[in-house]
Order: structure tokens, then C-alpha cells, then sequence
């Protein structure tokens, strides 16, 4: 099986071929396969054998089907895309920039709204301040853009995943 | 290793890595444990350390561990002699102390008068001046808005406004240009109006590249207090603790010993007993000034542990007890260099947002000058209710290269999942050239750290090349486990060898 493995801005393709239980032979483009024997089990990260070199890692499937990478001390996001989704794609999918939905990513209070509709921000400003576990967080926006909805006030309490503030992109970003 | 314990039974008013710390001192003096839980920590590694444990009610903090009367009402019903409080929580509540003794049971930590003058931060100053330790130039009394003002403009900026109440950096705020002098002592008072229902503030001089270094000291009721050297504690995010070392870097042994010396001082000033911190600023000139004094066990109690040999906890708990420190001054020395990270449950890429959760994966390091104080386990939660601090991994070396060493060593080795943790960030400290150097002040993590956004070593080639055959290993499972679902769920002929079938059952427990 072919996927294209998509980490920022570079794309890889590799192939995989299934070869024991916990054994593959995978090509990372142009190279040649090598025998990799990645073993876990429910409780553990996995431990990767290439011949006899050992790594230990780990892959966690975040909402949005990121695959959240851990090797020794580095990390990566990465994207997997097998051949028929590509297809389905095409070639057009670009970064996501559409409408940015802020929401709550733990219960917790608002201590602050640092906006007001209609305002137009910058990619990065802070937009409210929560507080969560004892600690005040602040939101900030991830493109440039001008704020469309607030749906809460400060004092509010509020749920895991509540939206929070709209942020739609400037017509002239 | 006690013919004797010094109590029957003992109370732990907390919970988490703390609650165990305590617990592990019990045990070792023969102590019997009674732990204290909130709904939410019926599973918490406390609980299952403990010889006892009780329920105290639902999670919010005022309902459970900091709830006076239901702590008193178990400790009766439990018999016990003794309350320790830990750190946080009752720890520095004088009512509670006094409440304690009044009601015929031992608080562990010092007496209510001496927790009620050092948690005023105002009366604190005012007794420590008079005890001659070095003061940092600033108000001794609560403030008006235009007072605080007057008084900030006086001295000049850049000044800290605090909560008189505060402490953890709760209400306090750095004022570096006269335009946010207003809504910056307008903040601090309603963070301290929010935190401690108490919103007076006062005003003191910003001191020039300052360290957070302090002293370590142990008082007892025949009226011996020492000291146990000093902790740096400079590296700090928002004010809160992150890397801790022992001993300080450039610490001329002249200025250890002033101030221990002043340390020590204060520590007699108010009848000090049991386990406590002074805790100082040391400026560009090495002169250093009174900062505030912990009357508590401190998070950061065991790299004094392991370079003095004093096991502090147990100290504290004999104190209370009645008994003398038993160690003179002149018995302590400093023997090599440890350091603390605290490793939190929250994401350094996501600006150190809280990753509370369910630790899914657990494998904590070991082997030579390690130890890690841990209040969680492989099940565990990591609840959203109170700090998110899961584990204290400590290392010691004969000399600050190894401790670093070991450090470097102990991160790789250590495994959570299902939480994001500070560990990533931990490791970049251990390779900066400031860190790796010893030369660095309170605003480390903000100057060199958080402006680069490295809040994880960058990446290497090999481990990225590595990291490319697991996500394609992943994305292979996932999506050849999906196939045979839907076609075992279509009826179709049963795919998926056993192995497979193990597999997709692990994942789906380890969601």
C-alpha cells in the first residue's frame, strides 16, 4: 500500500508491505525497502527494530486525523494520505484557511474578551482569556482576519468544545 | 528504622505527589496514614499508599481539600493525632493550624501566629526588617490606587505590584512603563480579590536581573533553627517554578553563608518550627533581598534532600512531634548538585496549555542518581480540577555536569502518554548554553526560551526518517482495521488474523 506522508510543507511518499505480525517492509520514496519490526502493546509506545538499531516511539490519532509522532526526542505532525483519498482530493487541497472556529479545548471560565465583533485581528493576537486548571490561557487567533461572533462573556463558565469566537477570513489577506 | 514513632497516626490534608511524599515519610517512622479524596481522585495514587483513606466530597477544591470542617470531622472519626498539610491547600492557612490545636490535634508545619505573620506579606516585611534581613525597597503597608502610584513613581519603575495575600504568582504584576501603572494595579487586585477574597496590594522596587535563590531551614519548639543551604530557583514561567537546582550557580561561599546566616535569623524572629523557606533575590551585584517566607514543606524540598542527606519531610514530622531538629549546623555540608524539573501535564507547543487526562502509557526513569516523585501511574487521571503538576524528576551528581547528565538521561528514558507533558520542554533547557553555562536570571524563560517558540529540541534526521515509517505503520493499522470491520460488519468473509484483532481491541481500550 502507497501513502503520501505530509509533514509542513514536504510530502514523502512511502510504501508499505505487511511481512510478519508486528513486521513491515517499508520504501520511503526512491530508497530501497528496509525491514522494520515496530512492536507495542495496549500499554506501551512501541519499539521499533531496524536490524538491530532500536528506537522507541509513539502515534497518537488527534480529532483531526493528525498522527502525532514521537521518536526518541524529536516530534512530528504528520498527515497520511493512502492512494484513493489522494485521488479523491486532488491536487488542489491547499492549507486549511477558511473560517477559524474558536472553542474551548477543556471546561473552564472566561476571564477576559479581548475583541469585539467586527474587530479585525491579526494572525496570533489574543482574542479571550480563559482560565483552566488554575492557570489563565490566552486564545489567540490563527489567521488574519476580522471577528464575526463572540458567543460568551466574561464570567461565563463554560463546556469542553463551547465555541467561543468566530474569526472570518479579510477578503483583502 | 523508629522504635518510636512520634505519632500513632497521621492525617494528610492533600493530595497527589506531596500526599505520597508524606505517606512514604509515615511509613518509614511507623507511622499509619490516613489519606483525605475528592470525587474526582477516588483513583489517585494518594489513596493507594495510604493505610486509610475517606472520601472528603465533590472535586471543587472549597468542597474537598480545602474544606476545614470535613478534614476535622474525618481526622476525628479516624483518630488520628496529627494533620499534615503538604504544600498549597491548608498548608499556609493560619485559622486551620489554630483550628487544629484548639481542637487537640497536631498541625505539622509551624504555629499559627508564625504562618499568619509570614503569609501577610506586609507584616512579613515589617518583621524581617526588624530581624535586620535585607529588604527589597518597598511599601510595608496596603496601598490605595493613587498611593501605589505616588509610591511606584517615587522609587521609580520598573516595580511589582502584589497581592498582600498573594503567593504562587497570583496577583502580582510587573509595571515597567508609567501607562500600565493604573490597569496593571487594577489587575493585580482583582486577581487577588478572585484568589485570596482579599484585594490589597502593596508596591516594591523591580531588582535587576534577579535570582530566585533560597534557603532551606528547619526550626524546632526548644528554639534551634539551621539552615540547609540554598536552592535556585530561577527558572520560572509566570512566576511559578519550573527547573530548580541545589546548590545556587555563582554563589560566592561568602554569600552562602550571609545568607543562611540572615536565613536563619529570620527563622528565630518568629519562633520558626518544623520545615520552612526563605526565599531571596539575588541582583546583578550579588547583594540579595527578603523575598517571602514559605512556612511549608516546598515543592522543591528534595534536591535539598539530596545534597544534604536530610531527609525533611521526617524532620518536619519529628519537630511537630516535640522533638529537636537533632543536627546541628555544623553537621550539614553540601555533597554534590541536583536538579529538579517539574514535569507538568501540559502542552509546551500549545503555549503550556493543561493536558489533564487519563495517563494512558507510564514508564518512569530509574538507575543512578534518579528519583522521581510521582503522583501518578500508568491509569491514573490527571484531573482538571487542581495543579497540574504529575511528577518532581530529581536527579544528583557529584557535580553539577553529571547531575545534567543524568537529567538529559532521565528525560529520554521517561514515558507518559495520553497527557501532554513539559517534558520536551525540560529537555531544551538541559542543552541551552545560559543553562549549561549556570548563568541565568528569572527572565530566562521568557528572554532566551520562549521567543525562539523552541519549545522542543528540533528534530533529527534519522529520528524524523523513523518517525515517517511509524506514521505510515499507524495509518496502515488504522486503515486495514477499518476494512475489516466493515466487511465483517457487511458479512463478508471474516478478514484480520488474530493479531490484528488484538490489536484493534488495545486501541480501543486505550482511547
Amino acid at each position: 500500500m502507497r501513502y503520501e506522508i505530509i509533514h509542513g510543507r514536504d510530502a514523502y511518499d512511502v510504501e508499505i508491505k505487511e511481512v510478519g505480525s508486528h513486521t513491515y517492509e517499508i520504501a520511503i520514496g526512491d530508497a530501497e525497502p528496509v525491514r522494520v519490526d515496530a512492536f507495542k502493546n495496549a500499554r506501551t509506545v512501541y519499539s521499533i527494530l531496524i536490524g538491530a538499531l532500536q528506537f522507541e516511539g509513539s502515534v497518537d490519532e488527534l480529532e483531526d486525523g493528525t498522527l502525532d509522532v514521537h521518536v526518541g526526542t524529536s516530534a512530528f505532525d504528520f498527515s497520511a494520505i493512502d492512494e484513493r483519498k489522494k485521488m479523491l482530493i486532488g491536487a488542489g487541497a491547499g492549507a486549511a484557511s477558511g473560517k477559524q472556529e474558536i472553542r474551548a479545548q477543556m471546561p473552564g471560565k472566561i476571564v477576559k474578551v479581548l475583541v469585539n465583533v467586527g474587530d479585525r485581528v491579526m494572525l496570533g493576537q489574543g482574542l479571550v482569556i480563559m482560565e483552566a486548571m488554575k492557570m489563565e490561557n490566552e486564545l489567540k487567533s490563527n489567521i488574519d482576519g476580522v471577528v464575526s461572533v463572540i458567543e460568551i462573556g466574561e464570567g461565563d463558565t463554560i463546556e469542553n468544545d463551547a465555541l467561543l469566537v468566530v474569526v472570518e477570513p479579510s477578503e483583502d489577506a | 528504622m523508629s522504635a518510636n514513632p512520634p505519632f500513632e497516626k497521621v492525617l494528610i490534608a492533600n493530595r497527589g505527589e506531596i500526599a505520597v511524599r508524606v505517606i512514604r515519610a509515615c511509613r518509614e517512622l511507623g507511622i499509619r496514614t490516613v489519606a483525605i479524596f475528592s470525587d474526582v481522585d477516588r483513583n489517585a495514587l494518594h489513596v493507594r499508599h495510604a493505610d486509610e483513606a475517606y472520601l472528603l466530597g465533590p472535586a471543587p477544591a472549597t468542597e474537598s481539600y480545602l474544606n476545614a470542617d470535613r478534614i476535622m470531622e474525618i481526622a476525628k472519626q479516624a483518630g488520628v493525632q496529627a494533620i499534615h498539610p503538604g504544600y498549597g491547600f491548608m498548608s499556609e492557612n493560619a485559622s486551620f493550624a489554630q483550628r487544629c490545636s484548639d481542637e487537640g490535634l497536631v498541625f505539622i508545619g509551624p504555629k499559627p501566629d508564625t504562618i499568619e505573620s509570614m503569609g501577610d506579606k506586609v507584616i512579613a516585611r515589617q518583621r524581617m526588617q526588624a530581624a535586620g534581613v535585607p529588604l527589597v525597597p518597598g511599601t510595608t503597608e496596603k496601598l490605595t490606587d493613587q498611593e501605589a502610584m505616588d509610591f511606584a513613581r517615587e522609587i521609580g519603575l520598573p516595580v511589582m505590584v502584589k497581592a498582600t495575600a498573594g503567593g504562587g504568582g497570583k496577583g502580582m504584576r510587573l509595571v515597567r512603563e508609567d501607562s500600565e501603572l493604573e490597569s496593571s494595579i487594577q489587575r493585580a487586585r482583582s486577581e487577588a480579590r478572585a484568589s485570596f477574597g482579599d484585594d490589597s496590594i502593596y508596591v516594591e522596587k523591580f531588582v535587576d536581573e534577579p535570582r530566585h535563590i533560597e534557603i532551606q531551614i528547619l526550626g524546632d519548639s526548644h528554639g534551634n533553627a539551621i539552615h540547609l543551604f540554598e536552592r535556585e530557583c530561577s527558572i520560572q514561567r509566570r512566576h511559578q517554578k519550573v527547573i530548580e537546582e541545589a546548590p545556587a550557580n555563582r554563589m560566592p561561599e561568602e554569600l552562602r553563608q550571609e545568607m543562611g546566616r540572615a536565613a536563619v535569623a529570620a527563622a528565630k524572629a518568629v519562633n520558626y518550627e518544623g520545615a520552612g523557606t526563605c526565599e531571596f533575590l539575588v541582583d546583578s551585584q550579588f547583594k540579595f533581598y527578603f523575598l517571602e517566607m514559605n512556612t511549608r514543606v516546598q515543592v522543591e524540598h528534595a534536591i535539598t534532600e539530596m545534597i544534604t542527606n536530610v531527609d525533611i519531610v521526617k524532620r518536619g514530622i519529628r519537630i511537630a512531634a516535640g522533638e529537636p531538629i537533632g543536627i546541628a549546623q555544623e553537621d550539614v555540608s553540601i555533597s554534590g548538585w541536583s536538579i529538579e524539573a517539574r514535569i507538568y501535564a501540559e502542552d509546551p507547543e500549545q503555549n503550556f496549555r493543561p493536558s489533564p487526562g487519563a495517563i494512558l502509557a507510564y514508564r518512569p526513569p530509574g538507575g543512578p542518581g534518579v528519583r522521581n516523585d510521582s503522583g501518578v501511574y500508568p491509569g491514573a487521571e490527571v484531573p482538571v480540577n487542581y495543579d497540574p503538576m504529575v511528577s518532581k524528576l530529581v536527579t544528583w551528581g557529584r557535580d553539577r555536569d553529571e547531575a545534567i547528565g543524568r537529567m538529559r538521561r532521565a528525560l529520554r528514558e521517561f514515558v507518559i502518554k495520553g497527557i501532554k507533558t513539559s517534558i520536551p520542554f525540560h529537555r531544551v533547557v538541559m542543552e541551552h548554553p545560559k543553562f549549561l553555562e549556570g548563568h541565568y536570571d528569572t527572565g530566562f524563560i521568557d528572554s532566551e526560551i520562549l521567543p525562539s517558540g523552541a519549545t522542543a529540541l528540533p528534530p533529527n534526521q534519522e529520528e524524523k526518517d523513523i518517525a515517517i515509517m511509524l506514521a505510515t505503520i499507524a495509518a496502515f493499522k488504522r486503515d486495514t482495521d477499518r476494512a475489516n470491520r466493515s466487511s465483517q460488519s457487511t458479512g463478508g468473509s471474516s478478514a484480520g488474523s488474530a493479531w490484528k484483532l488484538a490489536g484493534r481491541r488495545a486501541r480501543m481500550r486505550g482511547r
